[in-house]
């Protein structure tokens, strides 16, 4: 878990995330999602390979709204499919720091297996 | 959409999985992950699938909830520890009370358990039961029997299966290295089928072995003598000059019917022993199966009056059973209940500390969870988080308790009496340890946890409104924890007192006049035996070369011999000439040599000492103590009279009493004056205790008391060579033990009982801080705010010693066994008792009463 330091934490200092927890920050990027729809997110972009349970889904959301890279929205922000009771998250400044920080990294790692020829060529 | 049943059932039991998280985590997400789990099920369109789906899910938080639980659990810990870390005062007062509370009880009771209950490594030893011959009008509760006796208590009772007597007697060991002086039981076959034991070796006596010269050796003189080796079954040993054969060996638990005893060898009762009437036989009895000791009793008594039909003397005979278990804790008991009550004390003391703080604690905290409860944190999470805090400071007093308890332990058994000896082996008792450790907890979470839980139920806006003021109404009232620091004082006060009253007896037992003079003596004991020599003159001749070549020892100004010279002296009925009835209390008889008292420096008060006059072919004579004198003779001069052992018809020959002599305590300084008297060594030989006055150090002459009894028989051996002093030291080693102890738990009552009101006193000034800043800001004196404060300390102390000493006088009264010298009222000891606590009280209230008086008024009141 993230360290609070008086000053405030740095994106750096949740370095590398857990894969779980970065796709949920990818989920919550473009929009505010209720937990179901962060699942359906997840296993559309992975093509149905990663489907969390519920309970792993809960812990990270649990672990991410203690170290405040996501905060609960108060509003429904999807009136449409408004469900009284579903909450809906949001990436917060520096969940989306973070975020990026992770993809960043995961580019610096590809781009070395690229370049040590790991990575198969696109046809 | 419509609910199916299907997912009605998924819902359910969903739900019930979800009760391995934490209570917090579930009221959290356990709505939101039920909706995401039918959410998925929804999707899915087989059976198959949503069956994968559901069963994963549920294994999904099987694998979860101990994961969220160690989460919670860590959180509360990290906080707990800093929120000892930021009242670490409380934190180590706790914690020590505690530790003080747990070790101790814990220390004390292993070595009482001990005692009374490990002490008997017997098989089915509860069907084990002494029969003892009671003789009300000797005063005698717990007397020996004679042959015949027992004889008739085996062909009538039945239900006892068993009886085996048993005696003890002297005896030197010849042959096997250096001669040596062993104590022997003599004992019927039965004996080991009574007290039922497992040899180490070889095997124990045989049904049809009244006869056989065979012996079974304690574990001690089996190490002793044969290195513990299994090759001394079936070898020879020489007791007074007899072959014995060896056929077994004893396990090192077994004592019985005493410590330290050297061998055991079959009772064969000789033609006299058979026939006599006397009493000389302890009896161990074994219960057949399934009857009560009660039912024994009853069938016991019924057969000790048909005996007293049969023959008129024996009618005010009866039998006392008594378990062998309460018969070998006996001489221990008051001391243990004592001991017990006052740890039982200190343990409730150190809980009633532990409350009153935490209950304290609880009261100013109750703002904090009132907050945190209206802060969204559910009631329980906060008395979890609570709970954590006891669990720690539980932990470390436990921990600590335990160390304690240990290092007390080795305490303990450092001081205790040689004749405790055997408490080397004792260690702390797992499950006291358990009762212990669970008390303290209880405590911790009745009085730790209860006042939150109430707090987090309260009102918020009121508790915060209330400010500081009003944390003395949350959680449990004043009036309770005033009511606590009463029974605190109260029991502080009983456990005190109890102190005070052993330790003056001790003094008084210093102190005692013994009647004669112990410093420069040296004593050892010379048992000849009676096989080697049997004639009376033998017997003389040897003590009398003895003494004659010890006197020319350089350094030796005097030295005589007597049968007993401190402990317990043989002692009989008797009969004056003239009167018709035979004198039940009874009479000492020591033999003695002329210069007895003279070595002693015991006064004659009338009359002469011995001489060598006093032959055994001349006059009976006696000497009596004045105590027998005043007894007997209150209004005569016993000077000339005679008096006879026994009834005046016996054939014993009547002594005339030549001398009287100052009353000493040889009997033990703490014990009552006995009648005694005295016979010439000449007129009855027995075994003596050789006395040697010096010049110097006593125990200097040792060796050359040694040589010149080897000189006079080589196989001679010498016992219990010691300084006089020092034998007079072991009688009062048992009350130094017993004072040391209780003075320890009354130290430590005291100091408990001052942590508990200083605290109390502490959380007063702070709750009325503001009372006392308006006092003193509309013109009141600072010494108003102090007659407050010291109003309120004498209420509750003045209530708790008056409790405490009422208390205290009903247990002086069932401790008067342990008192010496004085009464249980004994108004020194309990003043110094009332002085002591009153000492501590004011001290306890000294901090807190200044602390008030400096209040400064601007400051309190700006912060309010």
């Amino acid at each position: 878990m993230a360290r609070l330091r008086r000053e405030g934490p740095e994106p750096d200092d949740f370095l590398p995330l857990p894969r779980d927890t970065f796709d949920v920050l990818v989920s919550v990027a473009d929009r505010d999602r209720h937990g179901y729809a962060i699942l359906q997110d997840i296993a559309e972009r992975t093509g149905g390979r990663i489907r969390l349970s519920p309970s792993t889904l809960y812990a990270v959301i649990k672990r991410l709204l203690e170290s405040e890279l996501i905060e609960e929205l108060s509003e429904r922000p999807d009136p449409a499919h408004d469900d009284e009771r579903r909450r809906y998250y949001r990436l917060t400044p520096l969940g989306r720091r973070v975020a990026e920080s992770e993809a960043a990294r995961l580019t610096r790692l590809l781009a070395d297996a690229r370049a040590s020829g790991l990575v198969p060529r696109r046809r | 959409m419509p609910v199916t049943r299907g997912e009605r059932s998924a819902r359910a039991l969903f739900a019930a999985v979800l009760h391995l998280y934490p209570a917090s985590y579930r009221d959290e997400y356990g709505r939101e992950m039920t909706l995401v789990l039918i959410d998925r099920l929804r999707a899915e369109h087989t059976a198959v699938a949503r069956a994968s789906v559901f069963l994963g899910a549920m294994a999904a938080v099987v694998a979860d909830g101990p994961k969220q639980h160690a989460i919670v659990l860590a959180q509360d810990l990290r906080l707990a520890l800093r929120l000892i870390w930021r009242e670490r005062w409380f934190a180590t007062v706790a914690i020590g009370t505690v530790a003080i509370g747990i070790g101790l009880s814990t220390a004390v009771f292993s070595v009482g358990k001990s005692m009374l209950v490990d002490a008997l490594p017997y098989r089915e030893a509860e069907r084990a039961t002494m029969v003892w011959v009671t003789n009300p009008r000797q005063g005698r509760d717990r007397d020996v029997t004679s042959y015949p006796r027992l004889l008739a208590w085996r062909e009538h009772s039945q239900l006892i299966d068993m009886f085996a007597s048993y005696a003890f007697r002297r005896a030197v060991v010849t042959g096997t290295g250096d001669p040596e002086q062993l104590i022997v039981v003599r004992a019927t076959p039965e004996f080991f089928g009574v007290v039922q034991t497992e040899p180490v070796a070889g095997r124990l006596f045989a049904a049809n072995e009244e006869q056989a010269a065979v012996v079974v050796l304690g574990y001690s003189l089996w190490q002793r003598k044969f290195g513990g080796n299994a090759s001394a079954v079936g070898q020879v040993l020489r007791l007074d000059s007899v072959p014995h054969t060896i056929i077994g060996v004893l396990p090192q638990s077994f004592q019985f019917p005493a410590r330290d005893l050297d061998a055991w060898v079959p009772l064969q009762p000789s033609a006299e022993e058979r026939s006599s009437g006397a009493f000389w036989l302890e009896t161990v009895g074994r219960l057949s199966p399934g009857v009560s000791l009660a039912q024994a009793q009853q069938e016991m008594t019924a057969i000790a009056a048909r005996l007293g039909a049969e023959r008129p003397n024996d009618r005010e005979l009866g039998v006392a059973l008594v378990g062998l278990r309460d018969e070998i804790a006996r001489p221990f008991r008051a001391a243990l209940i004592m001991l017990t009550a006052a740890v039982v004390g200190v343990l409730l003391i150190a809980c009633v500390n532990v409350a009153g703080m935490l209950t304290a604690r609880g009261a100013a905290r109750r703002r904090e969870v009132a907050i945190r409860t209206a802060l969204g944190a559910s009631r329980r999470r906060v008395v979890r988080q609570l709970l954590t805090e006891a669990v720690i400071l539980f932990a470390f007093g436990g921990v600590l308790g335990v160390t304690l308890g240990s290092v007390l332990l080795r305490l303990v058994v450092g001081v205790a009496p040689p004749t405790l000896s055997w408490l080397r082996d004792v260690s702390l008792d797992g499950p006291m340890l358990a009762v212990a450790l669970g008390m303290a907890a209880l405590t911790g979470v009745l009085f730790g946890v209860l006042p939150s839980w109430k707090a987090a139920g309260a009102d918020v806006v009121e508790v915060v409104a209330s400010g500081v003021k009003g944390a003395g109404r949350g959680g449990l009232s004043q009036g309770f924890r005033r009511a606590l620091i009463v029974s605190q004082i109260a029991i502080a006060t009983i456990v005190a007192s109890a102190a005070s009253l052993s330790l003056t007896s001790l003094v008084h037992a210093q102190r005692v006049d013994l009647g004669f003079e112990p410093g420069h003596v040296l004593t050892a004991r010379v048992e000849l035996p009676r096989t080697k020599y049997p004639e009376a003159a033998a017997r003389q001749r040897f003590f009398d070369r003895l003494l004659e070549r010890v006197r020319a020892v350089p350094g030796v100004t005097g030295a005589a011999a007597g049968s007993v010279v401190v402990g317990r002296s043989s002692s009989s009925g008797f009969s004056i000439e003239g009167r018709k009835e035979t004198i039940q209390q009874p009479l000492t008889f020591d033999s003695i040599t002329p210069d007895f008292f003279r070595v002693l420096q015991v006064p004659l008060l009338r009359g002469r000492f011995f001489s060598d006059r006093d032959r055994a072919d001349t006059q009976p004579v006696a000497i009596i103590n004045e105590t027998t004198a005043k007894t007997h003779w209150p209004n005569e001069d016993p000077l000339g009279k005679r008096f006879k052992f026994g009834e005046p018809d016996d054939d014993a020959r009547w002594r005339t009493v030549v001398g009287i002599v100052a009353d000493t305590r040889r009997a033990g300084v703490d014990r009552p004056v006995r009648t005694e008297s005295y016979q010439p060594f000449t007129q009855d030989s027995r075994s003596m205790t050789v006395l040697i006055r010096t010049a110097g150090e006593p125990a200097a002459i040792a060796p050359a008391l040694r040589a010149v009894v080897r000189e006079l028989d080589p196989d001679q051996p010498l016992a219990r060579v010691a300084p006089l002093e020092e034998s007079i030291d072991i009688q009062t080693a048992a009350r130094r033990f017993n004072t040391w102890l209780l003075g320890a738990f009354g130290a430590a009552a005291i100091a408990l009982t001052a942590i508990g009101l200083y605290s109390l006193l502490a959380y007063l000034v702070a709750l009325r801080r503001h009372e006392m800043a308006v006092r003193l800001a509309i013109g009141g004196s600072p010494y108003h705010v102090l007659r407050l404060i010291v109003r309120h300390v004498a209420c509750v102390v003045g209530i708790g010693m008056s409790l405490g000493l009422a208390g205290a006088l009903t247990a002086a009264q069932s401790m008067r066994s342990l008192l010496f010298g004085i009464e249980p009222w004994d108004p020194l000891s309990q003043m110094a008792t009332i002085a002591l606590l009153g000492a501590v009280a004011v001290a306890a209230a000294w901090i807190p009463a200044r602390r008030a008086m400096r209040v400064d008024p601007a400051m309190v009141l700006r912060m309010e």
